[in-house]
């Protein structure tokens, strides 16, 4: 592992894309490494396959601006640019790679989704929401199924944006992870509208 | 349609990427510069239609064109029907989201005779009048292409025409000739078209019409000649794309594929793709060579597959896999080599086999005694399995997959046991081969049967057979399964008899059997080949409505005169050579390959292969 080159790839997902699941993403950014030639690290073993880290995969249906994809190559890449360039020419429709960062990369504990709403959400239903002494909310666990928590502890922050979507905080990662779908059932189901009626992206990532 | 129309329900559908088009590959063209819009219809699913080379063709044929654009639609599952009769949404091209129904053509190809209600199902969901009596002006011209074309009369009422034999040349001639008369102005241009589409070789029309007296036999209205096949001038320079769609989801062959040879020269007297493919045509080395690097270049699959029916005859198969390993492995490729056969196994090629292939090993012998093999023609001796598993062994494979048929004509119980018996020894063959090996702690051999039921298809030698009845075959698999009962290395899986029986009545069926699949699409049959949409009592219930008795297609023996449904249509194998090669069949005759020595089928100067064979010697 010593000459290997890290890097991590910040891409965009929407449109169609949005319902790509995320193994496909992998698939589709395997055989776009292929396509572009890169370096790419194959790890050792039996079935060789492309080292690609999604650390905070999304759920099929969300959209992402900013989202996070870990790779490593056997050969230094000289020029970042052009390699996104040529990355970028092979990707399928809707899915972009915006940036490639060679450094140090930033922690990473939240993330940020602006939820858009098909009816109209007010500020007066934002703030009941909240005021709930507790937030009740059902996330499923392929072991344990239906699960039954409390949801306000998790949310660092929640605000209605421009045009009436809704802009949410909650963590991501191995330590503490909520999904904005929880989310969006629980608002919903408060608030008495179909979740079908939201969509939601992840616009970015916070230490 | 837009996409908007979907979104609100398309997560409470599986896999919703299929049906929403954007793969990498994938063709949007500019819609005010288009003169031609084609729906190319696969009536299964999309992880089986996207699997399927025909359909890669001929969208990368028609898309070259800058002023013609081939769009896609599939099968949907169920889940996503509901969506769209829920939401009133007609099927639609995955390209431009545009339905179907305003296309100048939708094509569909005929694989397999149970997906038949599949095209009812996509003609109605498309919102086009089923029945090409009932179809206007206003309405797209419905065709279909395929191997089954060799048999389209039981869906004769619903298509406007038949394309015969090989696409890619003749479906651009048709719809040049289209596009110029829509381009001239041509007033009543559907109707006049179809008048005149008959003029092209390979096109199969309405202007056949039944003779009422006998409606097996076929009349042609005007002096028009008999429609005949289209084989392609030059396999070397014909269409073949070199860039093409990459799923976003796993579909059943998710790899690039690259067709070595067309037509075979085995001759195996049950198989109709061996029949209805000939001439055998081998594609060059530096062909295939550069075919499959601008395939990968572009797709960036990690895995190509050589198909054909027969990828070990090709003249000059060693060389091709030491040409194309140069390329493969210096770029992390694995090579795919389905379809060999085990006669031709060299210990360099299966070496070669085994670079790639880590999993278990596939053989059809298709019938337990050498008896019976002779009768089918299936020319491979039991010393051969045996060679062939025992390399496989001493590569480190121990699960060895079967097919066998039920069924076949002249088959006895003998034959039956005999399947048992060949599974049986291979399991010791596995044993001895370690033991001679010094392999000390072996995993336990496994071995996959799978029977399934012979179906007597048209333009083979056994369109004369009948095919078992019921009774026949259940007591076929009763005895194949006590037979083996006792080994739990060997498990054994048979299809579902009736299923075999029903794409067999499809297969030989006439005109009459139009108004049969209508019934069963109206009761709701769809998917007829998957287990669990399997509905015979629906089928059943079709058949007796119209006073139809299914078991007139398949259960008796036909002479020589006979006048079956397809015998207008001329795929270039004569009824004699068919006739004879029968008649071999019932003594136990076999019939030498079309390599070793030529058995005038009727191709005549269609066939290149003596000319293949004298360059596999000149070096």
């Amino acid at each position: 592992m010593s000459n290997n080159f890290s890097y991590r790839i910040i891409f965009s997902k929407a449109d169609t894309a949005v319902y790509i699941s995320h193994l496909d993403v992998m698939r589709t950014f395997t055989r776009a490494f292929r396509r572009a030639k890169t370096p790419i690290y194959y790890t050792e073993g039996y079935t060789k396959r492309p080292l690609l880290v999604f650390p905070y995969p999304l759920s099929l249906g969300i959209g992402g601006e900013k989202e996070i994809l870990d790779i490593k190559t056997t050969v230094e890449i000289p020029d970042v640019n052009d390699f996104m360039t040529r990355l970028n020419a092979v990707l399928a429709n809707g899915i972009r790679v915006n940036e490639i960062i060679s450094s140090e990369f930033p922690p990473v504990n939240y993330a940020i989704y602006e939820i858009i709403s098909s009816a109209i959400i007010s500020d007066v239903m934002v703030n009941d929401f909240l005021k709930q002494d507790s937030i009740q909310a059902t996330k499923f666990s392929k072991k344990k199924g239906d699960i039954v928590f409390d949801l306000k502890p998790y949310i660092k922050m929640i605000e209605l944006v421009p045009n009436e979507n809704i802009k949410v905080i909650l963590p991501v990662g191995e330590l503490s992870n909520v999904n904005v779908n929880v989310f969006i059932k629980a608002f919903s189901d408060f608030v008495g509208f179909d979740s079908n009626g939201f969509y939601a992206k992840r616009t970015g990532f916070l230490p | 349609m837009n996409f908007n129309d979907l979104k609100k329900n398309i997560l409470s559908v599986k896999s919703p990427a299929k049906y929403l088009g954007g793969e990498y590959g994938s063709i949007v063209k500019d819609k005010s510069k288009i003169e031609l819009r084609f729906a190319f219809c696969f009536p299964d699913t999309y992880e089986i239609g996207m699997s399927h080379l025909g359909l890669r063709i001929l969208y990368g044929l028609i898309n070259e064109r800058d002023k013609y654009w081939c769009e896609r639609a599939f099968a949907p599952a169920e889940d996503f029907e509901a969506l769209l009769r829920n939401e009133e949404i007609k099927l639609y091209g995955l390209e431009s989201y545009d339905e179907i129904r305003d296309f100048d053509f939708i094509g569909f190809t005929l694989q397999y005779e149970l997906s038949y209600t599949n095209i009812l199902n996509m003609l109605d969901l498309a919102g086009v009048p089923l029945y090409a009596a009932d179809r206007t002006e206003a309405d797209p011209i419905i065709i279909a292409g395929g191997p089954c074309c060799c048999n389209p009369e039981p869906l004769f009422d619903f298509f406007d025409f038949f394309v015969i034999g090989e696409g890619e040349e003749v479906t651009l001639e048709i719809l040049d000739l289209y596009n110029e008369m829509k381009l001239s102005g041509t007033k009543k241009l559907r109707s006049e078209f179809l008048n005149v589409v008959g003029k092209i070789d390979g096109v199969y029309s309405h202007k056949y019409v039944a003779n009422d007296v006998n409606s097996e036999a076929i009349m042609c209205k005007t002096d028009e000649k008999i429609p005949k096949k289209r084989i392609i001038s030059d396999i070397n320079r014909s269409f073949y794309p070199k860039e093409t769609i990459v799923p976003f989801n796993e579909i059943v062959h998710d790899r690039a594929v690259e067709e070595v040879i067309r037509g075979c020269i085995r001759g195996c007297r049950f198989c109709q793709a061996g029949y209805i493919y000939r001439p055998y045509r081998e594609k060059d080395i530096t062909t295939i060579d550069r075919q499959i690097k601008s395939l990968c270049d572009f797709t960036g699959y990690e895995t190509v597959s050589l198909s054909s029916l027969s990828t070990s005859d090709h003249s000059r198969i060693e060389e091709l896999l030491n040409t194309l390993n140069k390329y493969t492995e210096s770029n992390n490729i694995g090579m795919s080599l389905p379809s060999m056969r085990i006669d031709s196994f060299s210990d360099e090629l299966i070496s070669e086999l085994m670079k790639v292939r880590k999993s278990g090993l596939t053989f059809a012998p298709e019938a337990g005694t050498q008896r019976l093999r002779n009768v089918i023609n299936k020319n491979i001796s039991e010393d051969e399995i045996f060679k062939a598993c025992e390399s496989a062994f001493t590569f480190g494979i121990n699960s060895i997959k079967l097919y066998f048929m039920l069924g076949l004509p002249t088959e006895n119980d003998e034959d039956i046991i005999a399947i048992a018996k060949l599974s049986e020894r291979i399991i010791e063959l596995y044993y001895s081969t370690l033991k001679s090996k010094n392999v000390a702690k072996a995993k336990p051999p496994q071995i996959s049967i799978s029977a399934s039921t012979f179906i007597p298809k048209p333009f083979t030698p056994f369109e004369f057979a009948p095919q078992a009845s019921e009774t026949e075959i259940k007591h076929k698999q009763e005895l194949l399964k006590n037979a083996i009962k006792k080994n739990r290395k060997i498990n054994v899986s048979y299809n579902d008899y009736r299923m075999s029986f029903l794409e067999a009545i499809l297969a030989r069926g006439d005109r009459k059997l139009s108004k049969v699949i209508y019934s069963a699409w109206k009761k709701g049959c769809k998917f007829d080949g998957w287990d669990d949409h399997f509905k015979w009592n629906s089928w059943i219930q079709s058949f007796e409505e119209n006073n139809i008795n299914p078991y007139d297609y398949v259960n008796r023996e036909y002479d020589k005169d006979y006048r079956f449904p397809w015998d207008h249509l001329n795929f270039f194998i004569d009824k004699d050579f068919l006739w004879n090669e029968w008649q071999k069949a019932k003594c136990g005759i076999t019939t030498p390959n079309c390599r070793e020595e030529c058995s005038n089928c009727g191709l005549g100067r269609r066939c290149d292969i003596r000319k293949i064979n004298r360059s596999k010697y000149v070096e």
